[in-house]
C-alpha cells in the first residue's frame, strides 16, 4: 500500500516537473525574437508626410552656381514666368537663352549694338512666354498679368538687369519681382 | 475558441520592405528640402512713352536716388540735394559719400546709415510725407546686391527695438543701432490682401528702377 502511494507521488512529481520544463521551454526556447517596429513606423510616417508636404513647394528654383542677395522683404513669391541671371547665362523657364561673358551680353545679340537695351534671343523667348501666359489666361478666363520674377546673382551689374527688364517691357511684361533670400536687415550685406 | 486561435495564427505584418522604402525616401526628401526662405521685392520700370503722356499737366513729383561708385546722389523733384565736392572721385555728383571706400565687398562701401537718415528727414518734410515712390537709378557697374540693399534701406521707417508702436521712425547715430532696429508697426489695411491689422510703416516702399547711367 505504501509502495503504491509512493509510486503515485513520484508520478505526480514527475508530471509537475515536465510541465515546468515545458513552460520554461515555451518562454525562452525556440521562438524567434521580433523587434517591435510600431513606434518607429509611426515616427517615419510623420517625417515622410512632413517632407512630402515641403517637397516642391517652392515656386522659385535657384540654380546651384549663383548666390541671391539677402533682403528684409516679406512678399511671398508666386508661380510665374522666371528669368534667371547667373554669372554665365540668362535662363528663361529652365532653358538657357543667352550666354554671358564676364556678366555681359555680347553686342551682336543686342539691337543697336553695345549700347542697345534689347537682347534679341531673350526677346524671342519672352514672346513665347507671353503667348503661353495669354493662352493660360484665356483658358482660365483670367486676365493677362504680365508678371515676371527675376532671379539674379548678387553680383549681376545693374546694366544687365536693366537690359533684361527693358527687353521684358518690350514683350508686354509689366510687373517685376526680384527674388531674394529673406533675412534680417543686419545681414542684408553690410555687417558693421 | 476556434476563432481566437485563427487570429493568433495570423501573426505580425512583415513591415521590413516598407521600412526599407521609407528609410530610402527620407534622406532623398531631406536632401531636396530648402532651408532658406525665398521672398520677392516688387519693382517697376517706367515705360518710355507712358510716363510722359500721363503727366502732361504739371511735372510729376519725383524723388530720385542715384547710386554711383562714389556714393549716393539724391534729387528731390527739381532740386538736387547739396553735393559734397570732396568725395567726387570721377566727376559724378554725390550727396552722401562712401563710408569705407577700401572695403572688400561693394555693399560695405556705402553709407547706409546716412542714406536712411537722409530719406527719413525728406519723409518728415510736409511736401514728401505722402510720397511713396523712390526712383532708383544706378551706374552700369553697380551690383544687384547694392541695389537690393538700397531698396531695403528705403522700404520701412525704423525705431530702436521695443518702440514698434511709435507713430514714425527715428534717425540713428550708429550703424549698429540701425541694424538692431525694428520696423514701426501701425494700424492699417494691407493693400495686397485687404486685411486690417498691424502693418509696417513705409518710408518710400514703391521702387521704380530707372535706366542705368553711363558713369
Amino acid at each position: 500500500m505504501d509502495n503504491q502511494e509512493k509510486q503515485i507521488h513520484d508520478l505526480l512529481q514527475k508530471r509537475m516537473r515536465d510541465k515546468r520544463k515545458a513552460k520554461r521551454k515555451k518562454a525562452h526556447g525556440d521562438e524567434k525574437a521580433a523587434l517591435n517596429l510600431n513606434s518607429m513606423m509611426d515616427m517615419m510616417t510623420i517625417i515622410l508626410c512632413f517632407l512630402l508636404k515641403n517637397y516642391g513647394q517652392e515656386p522659385i528654383k535657384v540654380l546651384p552656381d549663383m548666390d541671391l542677395p539677402f533682403s528684409t522683404s516679406e512678399v511671398i513669391p508666386k508661380d510665374m514666368t522666371t528669368v534667371t541671371i547667373t554669372g554665365k547665362a540668362i535662363v528663361v523657364m529652365e532653358q538657357q537663352v543667352v550666354p554671358l561673358t564676364d556678366r555681359k551680353v555680347d553686342k551682336t545679340l543686342k539691337k543697336g549694338g553695345a549700347t542697345g537695351l534689347i537682347i534679341q534671343p531673350l526677346e524671342t523667348a519672352l514672346r513665347d512666354a507671353v503667348e503661353e501666359q495669354k493662352n493660360f489666361a484665356r483658358q482660365t478666363k483670367g486676365e493677362f498679368q504680365g508678371e515676371m520674377t527675376i532671379i539674379a546673382d548678387v553680383e549681376t551689374p545693374y546694366r544687365l538687369i536693366a537690359e533684361v527688364m527693358q527687353t521684358a517691357i518690350s514683350t508686354e511684361f509689366k510687373k517685376f519681382r526680384f527674388a531674394v533670400i529673406k533675412n534680417k536687415f543686419a545681414f542684408s550685406g553690410a555687417i558693421p | 475558441m476556434a476563432k481566437v486561435r485563427e487570429e493568433q495564427d495570423f501573426g505580425d505584418l512583415d513591415l521590413i520592405p516598407i521600412m526599407n522604402l521609407v528609410l530610402i525616401l527620407i534622406p532623398l526628401l531631406l536632401l531636396s528640402v530648402v532651408f532658406l526662405e525665398i521672398t520677392v521685392i516688387n519693382v517697376t520700370m517706367p515705360q518710355k512713352s507712358l510716363g510722359a503722356a500721363a503727366n502732361a499737366g504739371e511735372p510729376p513729383k519725383r524723388l530720385q536716388l542715384m547710386v554711383s561708385k562714389e556714393g549716393f546722389w539724391i534729387i528731390q523733384g527739381e532740386r538736387a540735394m547739396p553735393t559734397i565736392p570732396e568725395c567726387q572721385g570721377r566727376g559724378s555728383q554725390v550727396t552722401i559719400c562712401l563710408r569705407d571706400a577700401e572695403a572688400k565687398e561693394p555693399i560695405d562701401r556705402y553709407d547706409w546709415l546716412m542714406l536712411y537718415n537722409t530719406l527719413l528727414s525728406i519723409k518728415g518734410d510736409a511736401m514728401w510725407s505722402d510720397h511713396e515712390q523712390l526712383e532708383v537709378v544706378a551706374g552700369a557697374d553697380i551690383s544687384f546686391g547694392v541695389i537690393v540693399k538700397a531698396m531695403d534701406t528705403s522700404r520701412f521707417q525704423r525705431v530702436p527695438p521695443g518702440n514698434e508702436d511709435a507713430s514714425k521712425g527715428t534717425s540713428f547715430s550708429k550703424p549698429e543701432d540701425l541694424y538692431d532696429s525694428t520696423v514701426v508697426q501701425i494700424e492699417g489695411t494691407d493693400e495686397e490682401t485687404g486685411a486690417t491689422g498691424l502693418r509696417s510703416l513705409g518710408l518710400f516702399p514703391l521702387v521704380v528702377l530707372g535706366l542705368p547711367t553711363t558713369q
